[in-house]
Protein backbone atom coordinates (compact mmCIF):
# COMPACT_ATOMS: atom_id res chain seq x y z
CA UNK A 1 0.00 0.00 0.00
CA UNK A 2 1.27 3.08 -1.39
CA UNK A 3 1.82 6.20 1.88
CA UNK A 4 -1.14 8.08 0.17
CA UNK A 5 -3.89 5.13 0.22
CA UNK A 6 -2.73 4.52 4.22
CA UNK A 7 -3.48 8.26 4.85
CA UNK A 8 -6.88 7.57 3.10
CA UNK A 9 -6.84 4.69 5.20
CA UNK A 10 -6.47 5.88 8.45
CA UNK A 11 -8.69 8.95 7.42
CA UNK A 12 -11.23 7.52 6.82
CA UNK A 13 -11.01 4.96 9.85
CA UNK A 14 -10.77 8.37 12.55
CA UNK A 15 -13.61 10.48 10.96
CA UNK A 16 -15.79 7.21 10.86
CA UNK A 17 -14.89 6.21 14.16
CA UNK A 18 -15.41 10.12 15.81
CA UNK A 19 -18.22 10.91 13.93
CA UNK A 20 -20.09 7.45 15.69
CA UNK A 21 -19.26 8.87 18.96
CA UNK A 22 -20.44 12.30 18.43
CA UNK A 23 -23.77 10.99 17.53
CA UNK A 24 -23.63 8.83 20.60
CA UNK A 25 -23.07 11.87 22.21
CA UNK A 26 -25.77 13.65 20.53
CA UNK A 27 -28.27 10.67 21.50
CA UNK A 28 -27.37 10.98 25.31
CA UNK A 29 -28.07 14.42 25.08
CA UNK A 30 -31.44 14.15 23.34
CA UNK A 31 -32.72 11.62 25.76
CA UNK A 32 -32.76 14.11 28.42
CA UNK A 33 -35.60 16.52 28.47
CA UNK A 34 -33.84 19.96 28.30
CA UNK A 35 -31.32 19.05 26.25
CA UNK A 36 -28.83 22.05 25.27
CA UNK A 37 -29.76 22.21 21.52
CA UNK A 38 -26.64 24.42 20.43
CA UNK A 39 -24.04 21.97 21.70
CA UNK A 40 -26.08 19.05 20.09
CA UNK A 41 -26.44 20.79 16.73
CA UNK A 42 -22.53 21.59 16.30
CA UNK A 43 -22.18 17.75 17.17
CA UNK A 44 -24.65 16.66 14.59
CA UNK A 45 -22.99 19.27 12.05
CA UNK A 46 -19.65 17.85 12.83
CA UNK A 47 -20.73 14.38 12.75
CA UNK A 48 -22.35 14.63 8.84
CA UNK A 49 -18.83 16.57 7.53
CA UNK A 50 -16.72 13.53 9.21
CA UNK A 51 -19.33 11.20 7.42
CA UNK A 52 -18.50 12.80 4.45
CA UNK A 53 -14.82 12.93 4.66
CA UNK A 54 -15.29 9.22 5.50
CA UNK A 55 -17.25 8.45 2.77
CA UNK A 56 -15.02 10.55 0.07
CA UNK A 57 -11.55 9.01 1.61
CA UNK A 58 -13.04 5.42 1.80
CA UNK A 59 -14.34 5.96 -2.24
CA UNK A 60 -10.97 6.06 -3.24
CA UNK A 61 -9.09 3.20 -0.81
CA UNK A 62 -12.29 1.14 -2.43
CA UNK A 63 -12.37 1.80 -5.90
CA UNK A 64 -8.39 1.77 -6.66
CA UNK A 65 -7.18 -0.80 -3.83
CA UNK A 66 -9.49 -2.67 -1.93
CA UNK A 67 -10.72 -4.90 -5.10
CA UNK A 68 -7.34 -5.88 -6.42
CA UNK A 69 -5.05 -6.29 -3.77
CA UNK A 70 -7.44 -6.98 -0.18
CA UNK A 71 -10.36 -9.02 -1.58
CA UNK A 72 -8.68 -12.29 -3.38
CA UNK A 73 -6.83 -12.53 -0.35
CA UNK A 74 -10.02 -12.41 1.85
CA UNK A 75 -11.71 -14.51 0.11
CA UNK A 76 -8.45 -17.19 -0.64
CA UNK A 77 -8.20 -17.37 3.21
CA UNK A 78 -9.86 -18.88 6.18
CA UNK A 79 -12.59 -16.48 6.24
CA UNK A 80 -14.35 -15.25 3.13
CA UNK A 81 -17.79 -14.09 4.64
CA UNK A 82 -15.20 -11.67 5.99
CA UNK A 83 -15.75 -9.67 2.47
CA UNK A 84 -19.29 -11.82 1.28
CA UNK A 85 -21.14 -10.72 4.21
CA UNK A 86 -19.25 -8.01 6.10
CA UNK A 87 -17.36 -6.04 3.45
CA UNK A 88 -20.85 -6.27 1.32
CA UNK A 89 -22.97 -5.26 3.68
CA UNK A 90 -20.69 -2.50 5.49
CA UNK A 91 -19.75 -0.69 2.13
CA UNK A 92 -23.10 -0.44 0.84
CA UNK A 93 -25.00 0.42 4.81
CA UNK A 94 -22.78 3.39 4.71
CA UNK A 95 -23.96 4.81 1.59
CA UNK A 96 -27.19 5.76 3.69
CA UNK A 97 -25.15 7.22 7.03
CA UNK A 98 -24.60 10.80 5.67
CA UNK A 99 -28.25 11.50 4.28
CA UNK A 100 -29.38 10.63 7.75
CA UNK A 101 -26.88 12.47 9.78
CA UNK A 102 -27.83 15.79 8.03
CA UNK A 103 -31.24 15.05 8.63
CA UNK A 104 -30.36 14.83 12.14
CA UNK A 105 -28.05 18.16 11.97
CA UNK A 106 -31.27 19.89 10.34
CA UNK A 107 -33.72 18.71 13.54
CA UNK A 108 -30.84 19.83 15.64
CA UNK A 109 -31.10 23.33 14.31
CA UNK A 110 -34.65 23.70 14.25
CA UNK A 111 -35.15 22.03 17.96
CA UNK A 112 -32.86 25.09 18.99
CA UNK A 113 -35.54 27.62 18.06
CA UNK A 114 -38.65 25.21 18.94
CA UNK A 115 -37.63 24.03 22.68
CA UNK A 116 -41.06 22.59 23.87
CA UNK A 117 -41.32 19.76 20.64
CA UNK A 118 -40.85 17.42 22.61
CA UNK A 119 -42.01 14.84 20.20
CA UNK A 120 -39.58 15.75 17.73
CA UNK A 121 -36.85 15.43 20.28
CA UNK A 122 -37.75 12.03 20.63
CA UNK A 123 -38.20 11.40 17.21
CA UNK A 124 -34.58 12.92 16.39
CA UNK A 125 -33.71 10.56 19.14
CA UNK A 126 -34.93 7.74 17.44
CA UNK A 127 -32.98 8.71 13.94
CA UNK A 128 -29.68 9.17 15.90
CA UNK A 129 -29.41 5.50 17.28
CA UNK A 130 -30.73 4.29 14.08
CA UNK A 131 -27.64 6.37 13.00
CA UNK A 132 -25.40 5.28 15.57
CA UNK A 133 -26.55 1.58 14.98
CA UNK A 134 -26.03 1.51 11.12
CA UNK A 135 -22.60 3.60 12.06
CA UNK A 136 -21.57 1.05 14.71
CA UNK A 137 -22.12 -1.87 12.32
CA UNK A 138 -20.06 -0.82 9.89
CA UNK A 139 -17.47 0.28 11.83
CA UNK A 140 -17.55 -3.51 13.73
CA UNK A 141 -17.50 -5.15 10.09
CA UNK A 142 -14.47 -3.06 9.02
CA UNK A 143 -12.44 -4.28 11.88
CA UNK A 144 -13.76 -7.83 10.95
CA UNK A 145 -12.43 -7.16 7.52
CA UNK A 146 -9.16 -5.97 8.57
CA UNK A 147 -8.57 -9.24 10.91
CA UNK A 148 -9.36 -11.16 8.21
CA UNK A 149 -6.87 -10.23 6.47
CA UNK B 1 -33.48 31.44 7.50
CA UNK B 2 -37.21 31.72 8.83
CA UNK B 3 -38.54 29.23 11.05
CA UNK B 4 -40.86 28.50 8.68
CA UNK B 5 -38.27 27.91 6.03
CA UNK B 6 -36.12 26.09 8.42
CA UNK B 7 -39.04 23.33 9.00
CA UNK B 8 -39.62 22.76 5.14
CA UNK B 9 -36.19 21.81 4.87
CA UNK B 10 -36.62 19.40 8.09
CA UNK B 11 -39.60 17.85 6.15
CA UNK B 12 -38.18 17.65 2.61
CA UNK B 13 -34.84 16.31 3.53
CA UNK B 14 -36.58 13.71 5.79
CA UNK B 15 -38.51 12.56 2.82
CA UNK B 16 -35.72 12.58 0.46
CA UNK B 17 -33.49 10.57 3.08
CA UNK B 18 -36.07 7.79 3.42
CA UNK B 19 -36.74 7.83 -0.24
CA UNK B 20 -33.40 7.69 -0.93
CA UNK B 21 -32.51 4.66 1.55
CA UNK B 22 -35.26 2.75 0.35
CA UNK B 23 -33.94 3.24 -3.37
CA UNK B 24 -30.31 2.51 -2.15
CA UNK B 25 -31.59 -0.89 -0.94
CA UNK B 26 -33.34 -1.80 -3.87
CA UNK B 27 -30.51 -0.73 -6.47
CA UNK B 28 -27.78 -2.55 -4.52
CA UNK B 29 -29.88 -6.28 -4.34
CA UNK B 30 -30.76 -5.41 -7.58
CA UNK B 31 -27.35 -5.16 -9.16
CA UNK B 32 -26.25 -8.36 -7.08
CA UNK B 33 -29.84 -9.92 -9.12
CA UNK B 34 -29.25 -8.57 -12.18
CA UNK B 35 -25.21 -8.49 -13.59
CA UNK B 36 -26.59 -5.85 -16.25
CA UNK B 37 -27.88 -3.28 -13.93
CA UNK B 38 -23.92 -3.93 -12.31
CA UNK B 39 -22.59 -4.22 -15.49
CA UNK B 40 -24.01 -0.63 -16.26
CA UNK B 41 -22.82 1.13 -13.00
CA UNK B 42 -19.07 -0.17 -13.75
CA UNK B 43 -19.71 1.00 -17.05
CA UNK B 44 -21.41 4.55 -16.35
CA UNK B 45 -18.96 5.39 -13.01
CA UNK B 46 -16.22 3.48 -13.38
CA UNK B 47 -17.16 1.27 -10.04
CA UNK B 48 -20.15 0.28 -8.90
CA UNK B 49 -20.26 1.33 -5.63
CA UNK B 50 -19.69 4.85 -6.88
CA UNK B 51 -22.51 4.67 -9.27
CA UNK B 52 -24.94 3.69 -6.36
CA UNK B 53 -23.56 6.82 -4.19
CA UNK B 54 -24.00 9.01 -7.48
CA UNK B 55 -27.34 7.83 -7.89
CA UNK B 56 -28.26 8.16 -4.24
CA UNK B 57 -26.91 11.97 -3.92
CA UNK B 58 -29.21 12.75 -7.03
CA UNK B 59 -31.95 11.19 -5.78
CA UNK B 60 -31.50 12.46 -2.45
CA UNK B 61 -31.07 16.17 -3.77
CA UNK B 62 -33.87 16.22 -6.61
CA UNK B 63 -36.34 14.94 -4.15
CA UNK B 64 -35.66 17.46 -1.59
CA UNK B 65 -35.58 20.53 -3.47
CA UNK B 66 -38.63 19.41 -5.26
CA UNK B 67 -40.41 18.81 -1.72
CA UNK B 68 -39.02 21.92 -0.42
CA UNK B 69 -40.14 24.08 -3.83
CA UNK B 70 -43.91 22.66 -2.51
CA UNK B 71 -43.90 24.93 -0.12
CA UNK B 72 -47.20 23.53 1.65
CA UNK B 73 -47.25 24.01 5.42
CA UNK B 74 -45.71 21.61 7.72
CA UNK B 75 -47.00 19.89 10.82
CA UNK B 76 -45.89 16.73 12.76
CA UNK B 77 -42.40 17.09 11.75
CA UNK B 78 -41.97 14.36 14.56
CA UNK B 79 -43.60 12.30 12.42
CA UNK B 80 -41.73 12.52 8.97
CA UNK B 81 -38.85 11.70 11.44
CA UNK B 82 -39.87 9.02 12.56
CA UNK B 83 -40.73 7.17 9.32
CA UNK B 84 -37.15 8.73 8.13
CA UNK B 85 -35.62 6.15 10.90
CA UNK B 86 -38.01 3.31 9.94
CA UNK B 87 -37.48 3.31 6.41
CA UNK B 88 -33.29 3.85 7.11
CA UNK B 89 -33.38 0.71 9.34
CA UNK B 90 -35.78 -1.31 7.06
CA UNK B 91 -33.24 -0.35 4.06
CA UNK B 92 -30.02 -1.25 6.16
CA UNK B 93 -31.68 -4.31 7.19
CA UNK B 94 -32.67 -5.29 4.13
CA UNK B 95 -29.30 -5.00 2.79
CA UNK B 96 -27.71 -6.92 5.18
CA UNK B 97 -30.36 -9.73 5.22
CA UNK B 98 -29.92 -9.99 1.37
CA UNK B 99 -25.72 -10.38 1.90
CA UNK B 100 -26.64 -12.73 4.80
CA UNK B 101 -28.99 -15.11 2.97
CA UNK B 102 -25.87 -15.94 0.03
CA UNK B 103 -23.36 -16.47 2.45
Amino acid sequence: MTTPLAVLLVVHVLSGVVAIGMHNVALMHLLKKAPDYLFVSRLAWSALVLLVLSWATSAYYYVSYYGVAVKPRILAGDTPAAHIFFMETKEHIFLILPFLALSIALCTVYLRSHQDDDSLRKSTAFLTLVALAVGAATAASGILVSGAI
Amino acid sequence: MTHSSLSLWVRSVAVAAAVTALALAILIVGAEQLPALKGWLKATFYHHWLGKGALGLMLFAVVAVLLRLKSSATSNLSTYILVEALAAAAAALAIAGYFLSHL
